[in-house]
């Protein structure tokens, strides 16, 4: 019998063009639509095999009370939830091996104490929408903090970054100049650039970043993990305000593709082999080899447009175009040689191919030469200053 | 009012295992198991355990008008908006059924022979007769395959 999985052909079809922001929101639409109906269904599987298994676990933790007032949300706000990032924390602790294995259940304590969290969380959701610190995106926002976060949130960051105790945050606010309100403001203002330069990227941008977390002594520009998927950290490395702009893209395209991988996971045996990115010569394995490609076409195709539309910053996107484009020549035949990707994962390997191709027709040598005249431009420039 | 059945857009269908099921750790799937109106493309089983007292999808099919279906002991189901989703407490297995999917298990859950279901659903979904029951009987093998449902004579 013949028959054709709407789902299977949906994202595949959402694949084969790369999954960039595009006019229309349907991609990203029915991406996070697919993935907040997994969660929710992975909390009802959940809460199925827990009354299941141990009904009394169920009951006495207050699991089953939060899980009707759950059910009792609207569709929107449980969508919400389901993307709030410490949700999706809780979420993926919750069903681990260690915790849910059957036989332990009564005697699990940390199981218990996580369920009961649960309650927690459906409050503290509550008070996240009234937070007043967080930029507004059309209808949605996107929550600015430092060190005021939720403490799953908290759990789950290290080892990107180890927060530091109360005394020195109190400490590093007090004798930082760089206050969470100023970042506020150069965020916004990045933002906007950005919607002027990629309307579509900053329209989805909210929909998958949901916390932007400020920390001004972290030692990398940003980082992003998709064990606290939703939030991306920034620190205040980045010197310009194209910096910030490439960061946010930069962290933008990994929440895509945590999301993606919710549904998919792209890549089988990733840990098998390790390369050295071609951009940073950083050491990664092949899930992380593939994340930072798709993420530097991401912002060849971000940088273009703003060398289009700030004249401005045409040079140093040009140049910075002309670095990420020789990084995605070494990386495209490493990524082409390696067979560990899944159906799905070659079917967006492929669009990302044809990404390259066409990137290479816009940027190949017509982007060093344009380097090349940039800087004749500009040395005539200082020579006319000069006279 | 009836409601109108999903057409996905365009996409030519792609041979693929589904890998939505990722390990979520409680050796646990929330498979999306959508299934629509339009032919071609195939719905691969991914169901690996056995269980002896369940039926092969080469069994069963074509079924008679009169064939009745149940879910199978341990299959609970829960209903969330327009879906359904299926836990197998058995094979410690879940699975996500969208709203097309959930009206045939709703019949299923009330024990209705395979005419039944195929009249009912072809009337909502406004389908030729045919077309109702292609959909149907491949959903309900696959629900066979999977370890969810049984055939029953009574």
């Amino acid at each position: 019998m013949m028959l054709q999985d709407a789902f299977q052909s949906h994202i595949s079809f959402c694949l084969r063009s790369g999954f960039f922001p595009e006019e229309d929101s349907l991609k990203s639409g029915f991406l996070l639509e697919e993935v907040w109906r997994n969660r929710q269904a992975t909390l009802l599987a959940f809460a199925g095999k827990l009354q299941h298994d141990a009904p009394e676990v169920y009951e006495k933790t207050g699991f089953a009370t939060s899980l009707s007032a759950f059910r009792e949300l609207s569709g929107p706000q449980r969508r919400e939830f389901t993307e709030y990032p410490p949700f999706r924390i809780w979420l993926n602790r919750a069903i681990r091996p260690q915790s849910c294995a059957a036989q332990n259940y009564p005697p699990n304590t940390d199981l218990a104490s996580r369920l009961a969290g649960f309650g927690r969380l459906l409050e503290s959701f509550g008070q996240c929408r009234r937070n007043t610190h967080a930029l507004r995106i059309g209808r949605r926002s996107v929550e600015v903090a430092r060190f005021d976060i939720d403490p799953l949130i908290r759990e789950a960051v290290p080892p990107s970054y180890d927060f530091p105790d109360e005394a020195k945050q109190q400490k590093m606010s007090a004798g930082s100049i760089y206050t969470l309100q100023f970042f506020f403001q150069v965020v916004t203002v990045a933002l906007q650039r950005i919607c002027v330069g990629w309307p579509a990227a900053y329209r989805d941008f909210p929909r998958f970043v949901r916390m932007i977390i400020h920390l001004p002594d972290a030692e990398f520009r940003s980082c992003s993990a998709d064990r606290y998927s939703g939030v991306i950290l920034l620190s205040s490395i980045d010197e310009s305000l194209l910096d910030l702009e490439e960061s946010l893209i930069h962290e933008f395209g990994h929440q895509i593709l945590y999301n993606v991988m919710e549904l998919d996971p792209l890549i089988v045996d990733a840990a098998k082999r390790t390369f050295r990115l071609p951009w940073s010569g950083q050491v990664r394995d092949l899930y992380g080899y593939f994340h930072a490609f798709y993420i530097y076409i991401l912002l060849v195709r971000y940088l273009e447009r703003s060398e289009e539309s700030r004249r401005r910053d045409e040079r140093r996107c040009l140049r910075r175009i002309a670095e990420i484009m020789s990084g995605l020549r070494v990386a495209l035949p490493d990524l082409q040689a390696n067979g560990s990707f899944t159906p799905r994962g070659r079917i967006l390997f492929t669009a990302l191919e044809q990404q390259i191709h066409e990137l290479e027709i816009r940027h190949g040598d017509s982007s060093k030469r344009k380097v090349k005249a940039c800087r004749k431009q500009a040395c005539s420039r200082e020579e006319l200053a000069a006279e | 009012m009836s409601p109108k059945p999903p057409w996905p857009p365009e996409p030519p269908p792609l041979p693929e295992p589904s890998a939505a099921g990722a390990d979520l750790g409680i050796r646990t799937w929330v498979e999306t198991v959508r299934k629509t109106l339009a032919s071609s493309g195939e719905v691969r089983a991914s169901h690996s355990g056995e269980r002896p007292s369940r039926e092969s999808a080469a069994q069963s099919a074509p079924f008679q008008p009169q064939t009745l279906f149940e879910a199978l002991l341990g299959v609970k189901s829960i209903e969330i908006d327009h879906e359904v989703v299926i836990s197998d407490f058995l094979q410690d297995k879940h699975f996500r059924l969208n709203g097309t999917a959930a009206f045939i298990w709703r019949m299923v859950l009330r024990t209705a022979s395979f005419e039944e279901i195929v009249k009912e659903f072809a009337r909502t979904f406004r389908l030729p007769r045919e077309k109702g029951e292609e959909v149907t009987a491949a959903f309900l093998l696959d629900m066979i395959d999977k370890g969810l449902v049984v055939r029953t004579t009574h």
